[in-house]
């Protein structure tokens, strides 16, 4: 079952509109906005059970739902490009090598929460992916689907690429908002909430690009049969991004619920050189770690956070028995301590001090009681700060800690 | 110091998409170090006038993000991921190696200012690690003969 | 009011409270006296939500939500102090003291240490609380004592910045800042100023202007907000670094221009330590200027001040009492008769002050002698300045205004506040326009900008007056002829704004007064007014200006403003005081001071009178600081300044405002009218005998209408009445020419406005050297290429009068061609604009 790679996995797909149209592409647009009002597309969306694929797992229908009735402000609907999470890679593909089924993903969502003008927010490094979407836009508004009076329906889109310029956290939807107006990427204090005051103070959805990807096919299908793929309150396909020590790296789509292991070795082609894998992120660096022996576990949203890890952005980075876990730790720990955005003390004073603490056992130079504090930051980290890049960067040290707790005592004795 | 015309056109075009002049701050930035090269604090104070917004606001966004150049860098930027799955992969292999080839250090630029060596945070490029970014383009799946192909190339 | 709509029940600690609703949990908590630490937050700024001391655990919301952002609702169960908070406090304390010169707050024996470590503060570099500024006042300080915090899990960091002392009035030292970010939000939502803000981002992050410059560059007004906000000692004042918590406070009215602004003096022991703003939501609406905040402190306690008489005697000063310089007074005083007695008084004293100087003149010596520098600082123009007072509507008109149009006005340093009216006014979409010939603080704000060339004013005025006369004129002749056409465009769609505008406002600042053209200016101000009906607010330079007029110390005013010249107002005034008060006959006034006749006895109070010593027999000087040593006064009196004495100003609204006395004057200083009383008894004459400034109050309030109560003033914003005029020549013989081949450059000039009682600022405080440069010259990029001249070169300037040598400034803001000067009070170049050449002086 292929919904996001189903056009690009075809031999000659060059993702152009004549193509994607040549594949049936665009009949949901049509469809959506000649015959169902934007209420309907609503409650579709709402019956596939859809959740939100930027990480947070937030069901897409209700989201579009909180925005306020008979406002008389103009809604905004912004797609969440900024793909940053490490271990992540599925929106770019998307990007650069199916853009209209991201566009029309966007359309249609545009006109159901009765948005005019979409932003699509995409990180700053994808120059050639803002290059694709914007000649994409192009095509589409020549073709009548974006623009004003879209397929004679009187009703007007506008759509636009905003460039990031580098920042992790940009990729949390209130700090992409600051961006998007031109200010620091800091998280916005909550309530209230993007669908009640969002960018410019006017209500806005934003969702993220493999969200978006979606909506064609549960309004040509249906949000029941969409609701039929996958596993309870985890329906649909998913990217599973694979990185790391595997012999196949890259972007698979299955329905959720497919097991890690076989992700890992029936379709991963299994641990680069044979060797024996010693863990495994599931859902990008900064969901917690599971052991080899955890990986028995269905991806889907439910199952992972039951073990006590999350599936995330599903990005699931391998590692091998030759990794020290020290070096791991370190690595995120680094990469959450330079990301840190210092608006608020828990996040911007933790967070360089789990890396110096790892940076201190990893040079010898450890203390027994590091290990515990390092435990007990994570632990003044979490739920303390304003945005969740706290918990983004104290669980998976946490868990790195918790789980291979020999290794960082091997550094210390 | 000014935008071309084109740039200026540009930036009007940008401006018309958006209910408030704020928000084509980084557009405009970009654009700015599309045209100069880099946004140094002459180029911010020109933008700020240009914007009418006051450089001190517009300074403080421009340091918050990573992308934009204080001072001229070499012809060629070359970025590489040091993040988790690149670094798995052997990223650090690939910057000792640039570095050793180019005979520069991490954040320094070639004599001849043709390469400025840099390390960043993930590129969303994990499946074909290590990964680095030269300007604007991504090369994958490196190898120090890839990476003795690619530099060869550039002039 | 029904509750649903205003209230909801909460329950804090088990408290059921009704609070207002929309209120954070923070704010409700703390109305009714529940302590929940914070230090982000700030009454008057909006929630920030970074510190996350204030976390708290609200029923039914996962996580600790922070008290400071979330707002109450109906049914709220919170519970401020749970074990787990506490202990959540603790930690995120710990990691803030984690990069903090934190070790004395944590230090065993910091108790015992106190005691012992009386001196040693004034170290360079802050690695302690005892080294801190701050020390004792200090949020952080107080809340590791209430969280009992004794040992941080963390090694200490020390951030290693430079501490950053290059600007004027506070110093910097980032190694102790916490970034909470109330010095952002100060500057940019109370202020509107955008002088700060955060730079960089994560663990880098630092507050500052952009790049590393200084506030000075960076366009900052020195108001002082910010480090009346910063919970550490991050930021500190320069000058009361070291003084400690003061003792207490005292509400009083600043004398340093006509704005009025209220302000709290910080007081410990018998000395002013500093002054902050205080609520009034008339005036100032808690914010200051740099002269309000920074300046009162260094100007009253300079260690020059007078603090015993003394008088001249064969060339050298001996030293008396008080006593005897009354005595020798009164003697000279006896023995003068009116025609050679002169008296100067300065429009910075209270009206008590003025009213007796005036009284005393009048009575005492029966002379109508009595003036102001005023007339000198506003020369020509003062007429038509007075007739702006005369329509002067409050401040508070600028916030109902959809149109402001400033005339001539910077608000950077002095004035600030007016400044942070206008920009409010402009986020409310109130458009503001100005004419200016010189480069100023409100381009950033202006919707529209003049700025004419000089000697272009009164046409650019004149055609704003025709382009608004409400019956069309049938000429438009003048317009084609002198502006260019797309001036007159732009000139044509600001008459139109003005004339569709909703009540507009005009506010004066002070860049024409001192042009030959003033009063020109000035009356095309009036009429564009009258045509617009707009309300006009001149803001005076001395803040008592309209004081001096009620009170009545020039010549042509008697007390109430009435001419003296008025036959019945005399004899009025003869009844009321039942004395003898001659009938109008004074050709004398501040401008013949030195060019007059030579007096019997001249007496200045609280003015310092240009140039040296004008002729006279015996001159009396009476002031808070000694006169420069070429006035060679017969006697020296010490007096009280502002922070000493009891009394009234009324500032350029027409307000009456308190001044209160805060600490005894020093030695044998007392207030001007004191002095004066006590020398009028010595000579015998009657009306004198004033024990308080209450006392005069009444006497004025029984002569003048709408003073009211000492303590409870009744006289609001109110425009200034005064009838008949100064007698001022109706127009200066012009010298004036255009610039030509030889004197290719016009030049104008300002005077320093920034005085009080006679001195310049600058000459005691010390930070506004840097703010206030006078003898600067401003030269346009163009031609100071074409000239040779760069940025600090000594210049001369020639005309055909004059040759002068002043600094050379660079400046794209000064019109090509043009040329100008600050330069002190007193200074004069005759003409202005004046035709001048220029060259660089040879090294």
């Amino acid at each position: 079952m292929k919904i996001l790679l189903k056009n690009i996995e075809e031999p000659d797909y060059t993702g152009s509109i004549q193509d994607y149209r040549r594949k049936g592409g665009y009949t949901a647009v049509s469809k959506a906005i000649k015959e169902m009002t934007p209420e309907e597309i609503v409650e579709e969306v709402k019956k596939s059970g859809i959740r939100g694929r930027g990480g947070a797992g937030f069901p897409t229908g209700v989201k579009w739902g909180f925005i306020p009735k008979n406002t008389d402000k103009p809604i905004y609907l912004i797609c969440n490009a900024d793909e940053g999470e490490p271990g992540t890679f599925k929106d770019r593909i998307i990007i650069e090598r199916d853009p209209h089924l991201l566009l029309e993903g966007i359309i249609i969502t545009s006109y159901a929460i009765k948005s005019h003008q979409a932003y699509l927010y995409i990180r700053g490094e994808f120059v050639y992916g803002a290059n694709r979407l914007n000649s994409a836009i192009r095509e589409a508004a020549e073709a009548g689907y974006i623009g004003k009076d879209i397929l004679g329906s009187g009703y007007n889109l506008d759509v636009q690429i905003h460039r990031g310029a580098g920042g992790y956290i940009c990729g949390e939807e209130t700090a992409l908002l600051e961006s998007l107006e031109g200010k620091r990427g800091w998280p916005r204090i909550k309530p209230p909430f993007p669908a009640a005051e969002g960018a410019f103070r006017c209500p806005t959805i934003v969702n993220n690009v493999e969200t978006l990807a979606n909506i064609p096919f549960i309004i040509n299908n249906g949000g029941e049969s969409y609701a039929e793929i996958g596993v309870k309150n985890s329906t649909g396909t998913k990217l599973f991004c694979l990185s790391g020590h595997i012999n196949k790296p890259g972007i698979y789509e299955f329905p959720l619920g497919i097991s890690l292991r076989s992700l890992i070795y029936e379709h991963g082609g299994g641990i680069k050189n044979n060797n024996k894998l010693k863990g495994v992120i599931p859902g990008g660096s900064s969901m917690p770690v599971l052991a080899s022996d955890e990986i028995d576990v269905s991806m889907d949203f439910d199952s992972l956070a039951n073990i006590g890890s999350a599936l995330g952005s599903a990005g699931v980075i391998v590692m091998d028995e030759t990794v020290d876990m020290v070096d791991v730790s370190l690595n995120v720990a680094k990469f959450y301590a330079h990301e840190s955005c210092g608006q608020c003390t828990p996040c911007r004073e933790g967070m360089p001090w789990m890396r110096d603490i790892i940076s201190r056992i990893k040079d010898g130079k450890g203390k027994k009681e590091d290990i515990d504090t390092l435990l007990d930051i994570t632990y003044n980290v979490e739920g303390k700060t304003i945005c969740p890049f706290g918990e983004a960067g104290a669980w998976p040290i946490r868990a790195f800690v918790n789980k291979f707790r020999e290794d960082f005592e091997k550094h210390i004795n | 110091m000014e935008f071309s015309q084109e740039t200026k056109q540009k930036f009007q075009e940008i401006l018309s998409h958006y209910p408030v002049k704020t928000a084509a701050v980084l557009p405009a930035v970009h654009l700015a170090q599309e045209e100069f090269g880099y946004v140094s604090e002459e180029i911010i104070e020109y933008l700020a006038k240009f914007m009418d917004m006051s450089p001190v606001f517009l300074k403080n966004t421009v340091s918050f993000y990573t992308m934009f150049k204080g001072k001229e860098t070499g012809k060629y930027l070359i970025q590489v991921c040091h993040t988790l799955s690149c670094s798995l992969m052997g990223a650090g292999n690939i910057i000792d190696y640039i570095k050793e080839k180019l005979n520069i250090d991490v954040w320094e630029t070639t004599p001849d200012k043709k390469f400025t060596l840099v390390k960043v945070e993930c590129l969303g490029s994990c499946g074909t690690a290590p990964v680095m970014q030269i300007n604007d383009d991504y090369y994958e799946n490196l190898t120090e003969e890839k990476i003795d192909e690619i530099l060869s190339r550039l002039s | 009011m029904s509750k649903e709509n205003k209230t909801v029940t909460i329950n804090i600690d088990d408290q059921i409270l009704e609070v207002e609703k929309g209120l954070t949990i923070l704010r409700a908590a703390e109305q009714n006296n529940i302590y929940i630490p914070a230090l982000c937050s700030h009454k008057n700024l909006t929630p920030f939500g970074g510190c996350r001391m204030c976390i708290v655990e609200v029923e039914g919301m996962s996580g600790f939500p922070t008290a400071c952002t979330t707002p109450v609702e109906e049914g709220m169960v919170i519970k401020t102090h749970t074990a787990q908070v506490q202990a959540s406090r603790v930690e995120i304390l710990q990691l803030i003291l984690s990069e903090h010169t934190s070790s004395c707050l944590i230090c065993e024996e910091k108790d015992e240490c106190k005691e012992y470590m009386g001196t040693i503060r004034k170290a360079g570099v802050t690695t302690g609380c005892r080294y801190c500024p701050k020390d004792g006042q200090c949020e952080l300080q107080d809340l590791v004592e209430k969280l009992g915090v004794k040992e941080i899990n963390y090694p200490i960091y020390y951030r290693n910045l430079r501490v950053e002392k290059d600007d004027p009035f506070y110093d910097r030292d980032y190694n102790l800042c916490i970034l909470c970010g109330r010095c952002i939000r100060v500057c940019q939502e109370i202020r509107i100023a955008n002088t700060l803000a955060f730079k960089q981002r994560g663990p880098k992050t630092v507050v500052g202007p952009a790049y590393d410059r200084t506030h000075i560059d960076a366009g900052c007004e020195f108001c002082g907000a910010c480090v009346s906000v910063c919970p550490t000692g991050a930021l500190s004042e320069k000058v009361s670094k070291w003084e400690g918590k003061a003792e207490r406070e005292e509400l009083t009215t600043c004398p340093l221009c006509g704005v009025g602004c209220q302000i709290r003096l910080l007081i410990k022991k018998n000395e002013i330590i500093g002054s902050l703003p205080a609520e009034d939501p008339l005036v100032n609406n808690g914010q200051l200027c740099v002269k309000g905040r920074f300046c009162v402190a260094e100007l009253v306690n300079n260690y020059q001040r007078l603090r015993k008489p003394y008088k001249t005697q064969n060339g050298t000063k001996v030293e008396i009492f008080l006593e005897e310089a009354v005595e020798l007074s009164a003697e000279k005083l006896s023995a003068c008769s009116p025609e050679q007695f002169g008296m100067l008084v300065s429009p910075n004293c209270s009206n008590e002050d003025l009213y007796i100087a005036q009284k005393f003149a009048r009575v005492a010596v029966g002379s109508h002698n009595i003036d102001t520098t005023a007339r000198t600082f506003y020369g020509t123009g003062f007429n038509a300045f007075l007739n702006l007072m005369r329509m002067a509507v409050p401040l508070s008109d600028v916030l109902k205004a959809s149109i402001i149009l400033c005339i001539g006005l910077d608000t950077r340093f002095g004035r600030s506040v007016v400044g942070v009216e206008l920009r409010k006014a402009v986020e409310r979409g109130a458009k503001i326009i100005t004419i200016n010939p010189r480069h100023h603080n409100l381009t950033m704000i202006a919707e529209k900008e003049f700025q004419p060339v000089p000697k272009m004013e009164v046409n650019l005025l004149n055609s704003l007056v025709m382009l608004t006369e409400k019956k069309k004129t049938p000429t438009s002749q003048f317009r084609s002829k002198r502006t260019t056409g797309s001036l007159s465009g732009e000139l044509s769609t600001v008459a139109k704004m003005l004339k569709e505008a909703s009540a507009p406002v005009f506010l004066v600042g002070s860049e024409f007064l001192q042009y030959d053209e003033s009063p020109q200016i000035l009356e095309a101000v009036e009429k564009l007014a009258r045509n617009v009906s707009a309300g006009i607010l001149p803001l005076p330079v001395q803040n008592n200006l309209f004081g001096s007029v009620l009170m009545g110390v020039y010549p042509e005013f008697l007390p109430g403003g009435f001419s003296s010249t008025g036959k019945e107002r005399i004899d009025n005034l003869r009844k009321r005081w039942s004395a003898d008060v001659p009938n109008f006959s004074s050709q004398w006034n501040a401008e013949t001071l030195s060019s007059g006749s030579r007096m019997k006895v001249l007496y200045f109070i609280g003015e310092v009178p240009p140039n040296s010593r004008p002729p006279s027999d015996f001159l009396i000087f009476q002031n808070i600081y000694p006169p420069d040593i070429s006035y060679e006064p017969d006697l020296v009196i010490p007096s009280a300044a502002f922070t000493e004495m009891d009394g009234t100003f009324i500032n350029g609204e027409g307000r009456i405002q308190r001044v209160r006395k805060a600490v005894d004057p020093p030695g044998e200083a007392l207030p001007d009218w004191e002095i004066l009383c006590r020398i009028a008894q010595k000579m015998g004459i009657k009306g004198f005998d004033f024990s308080n400034a209450r006392e005069i109050y009444e006497e004025i309030s029984s002569l003048i209408k709408g003073f009211g109560d000492f303590d409870n003033t009744k006289r609001k914003a109110n425009p200034m009445i005064c009838e008949g005029e100064l007698n001022i020549p109706e127009t200066r013989p012009s010298r004036t020419k255009k610039a030509d081949k030889k004197f290719p450059f016009l030049l104008s000039v300002s005077v320093g406005e920034h005085t009080y009682r006679g001195f310049p600022l600058s000459t005691w405080v010390e930070g506004l050297k840097k703010l206030f440069t006078e003898g600067i010259i401003d030269i346009n990029p163009e031609d100071a290429r074409k000239t040779g001249i760069s940025r600090s070169d000594e210049v001369i300037v020639t005309s055909a009068y004059f040759e002068k040598i002043w600094s050379a400034n660079i400046l794209s803001e000064q019109t090509q061609g043009t040329l100008h000067v600050t330069l002190p009070q007193g200074e004069s170049i005759g003409n202005n604009p004046h035709p001048v050449k220029i060259r660089k002086k040879d090294v």
